[in-house]
């Protein structure tokens, strides 16, 4: 395919991503609602955080090595909407989430989703910055440093969402030795594997992106997620298409 | 105002650097090169905020004698010295010491860095075949039996013995094949997540910088 085919394309999907968006968000202001298939990981997500908050523990959240300036942003910002939702479930209790992030750029926007979720239920002081952490920069490290963490931190419940490989097992073992209810996604196929092997519950390629709409109810999150699944059938449909112009060798 | 100025800050940036993908352009590629120079520049200012963070917290962690507290102190002190040798090196040579030879950078990074994280990497696989079995303990179904044999398969397949041709034929037809076709559609899934998750930013309905 020549390049200005892909970029025509890939223009193309976006386009029709965006006009999606719009008229899926008139749509659910309106009451439409998409059909949500069962997501063990985002439905085990009250009960494992309930409980982690009413046994006085605390919950660690790692959001991984992946910032905000790079390719895996969307990523971070997924593992955010996790964080915010983690957060309001611990805010009535006075131990606050351990955030742990493997990129600096992240930082400032990991305390400060904590922050105003603390500042919103009007507990501004109860706030602790301290319990966000740069562990590394490095992934292994970060896998390595949080591991400590979980260990040492009186965690209860373990989720982990970012941009991990393999290395996300060291996290992982550290939780599954404490015995604690763990939740791993990721955007890499290694670490999805891991998280499949390890994890209570597994979020499965674009299972990390959809937290929203399984988790807030916001008609926003639906319509994106509704989108997306228009999307999906549209790419499919795009990759039929090639396969039978292939087979009748009507491609170029 | 509070909350439109950042949103067609974050829209507008994000709508250039978006474009610059499909449309070709001198002025609109070196558009692209003064945003991406800015956020280069706030990812080096957001290291030392970061360090700064791991400073204070483990300085809090001596300070309370939480429980490892004495890894906090060597990871303080650790952090100090590289630091100050780095910077010192860097200073004398005009150059990153890390691109150095025999600067202790590079020694150190090298020597203690490089070398810690590919223990840690080791360990890995270790715990994901452990894993594999307790999976089988854990969760008895179909999907654990073929994921173990995968992994037992795909293991054994790499030992480069003449006898094990039929395993090693089985082991490329599972990561030709079966594993290759399924990793391409989470790798699309993961893509339009991406693209979704995009889009909100740029239409403002997701907003991470919201205050």
């Amino acid at each position: 395919m020549s390049g200005s085919l892909t970029n025509l394309l890939g223009l193309l999907i976006v386009l029709a991503g965006v006009l999606l968006l719009i008229v899926f968000t008139f749509l659910a202001r309106r009451g439409f609602r998409p059909p949500l298939r069962p997501l063990s990981g985002y439905e085990a997500f009250p009960r494992q955080v309930g409980q982690a908050v009413e046994s006085g523990g605390r919950v660690h959240v790692s959001l991984g090595p992946n910032g905000i300036i790079g390719e895996d942003t969307a990523t971070t910002i997924a593992g955010l909407t996790v964080l915010e939702t983690i957060t309001r479930a611990s805010v009535i209790s006075d131990r606050q989430p351990v955030a742990t992030t493997g990129d600096a750029t992240a930082l400032p926007v990991v305390s400060d989703t904590v922050r105003r979720v603390y500042r919103d239920s009007e507990l501004p002081k109860a706030y602790d910055p301290k319990a966000i952490r740069l562990v590394a920069l490095d992934p292994v490290a970060l896998a390595g440093g949080a591991t400590s963490i979980i260990a040492d931190e009186d965690v209860r419940a373990n989720v982990i969402v970012g941009s991990f490989g393999p290395e996300v097992a060291l996290m992982a073992e550290a939780g599954e030795r404490l015995r604690i209810p763990q939740t791993i996604g990721s955007d890499r196929l290694e670490g999805q594997a891991a998280a499949f092997a390890m994890a209570d519950h597994a979020l499965i390629g674009e299972e990390i992106f959809v937290a929203r709409a399984y988790l807030t109810e916001e008609p926003a999150a639906w319509a994106s997620l509704a989108s997306q699944d228009v999307l999906r059938w549209f790419v499919i449909l795009i990759i039929v298409i090639g396969v039978i112009l292939k087979t009748l060798g009507l491609s170029g | 105002m509070k909350y439109i100025i950042p949103a067609a800050i974050a829209i507008g940036v994000g709508l250039v650097t978006l474009v610059t993908y499909f449309f070709e352009g001198a002025d609109i590629l070196n558009l692209r090169l003064v945003l991406t120079n800015w956020a280069v520049i706030l990812g080096g200012l957001a290291v030392l905020v970061g360090v700064l963070n791991l400073l204070l917290v483990h300085a809090r962690r001596v300070q309370s004698q939480a429980r490892g507290w004495v890894y906090s102190l060597v990871t303080i002190a650790a952090a100090l010295f590289m630091i100050l040798v780095g910077s010192g090196e860097g200073l004398r040579s005009g150059i990153s010491p890390l691109y150095e030879e025999t600067s202790v950078t590079r020694v150190l990074f090298s020597g203690v860095v490089v070398a810690s994280q590919a223990a840690l990497a080791s360990l890995v696989m270790f715990f994901l075949v452990l894993a594999a079995m307790r999976m089988m303990r854990s969760r008895p179904n179909l999907w654990s039996v073929g994921f173990l044999a995968a992994v037992l398969i795909t293991l054994i397949g790499w030992m480069p013995f003449g006898f094990m041709s039929t395993v090693n034929r089985i082991r490329d037809w599972l990561i030709s094949v079966p594993a290759s076709a399924g990793a391409r559609g989470i790798i699309l899934g993961v893509a339009l997540g991406t693209l979704t998750v995009g889009i909100r930013v740029l239409t403002g309905v997701e907003r991470p910088y919201k205050d």
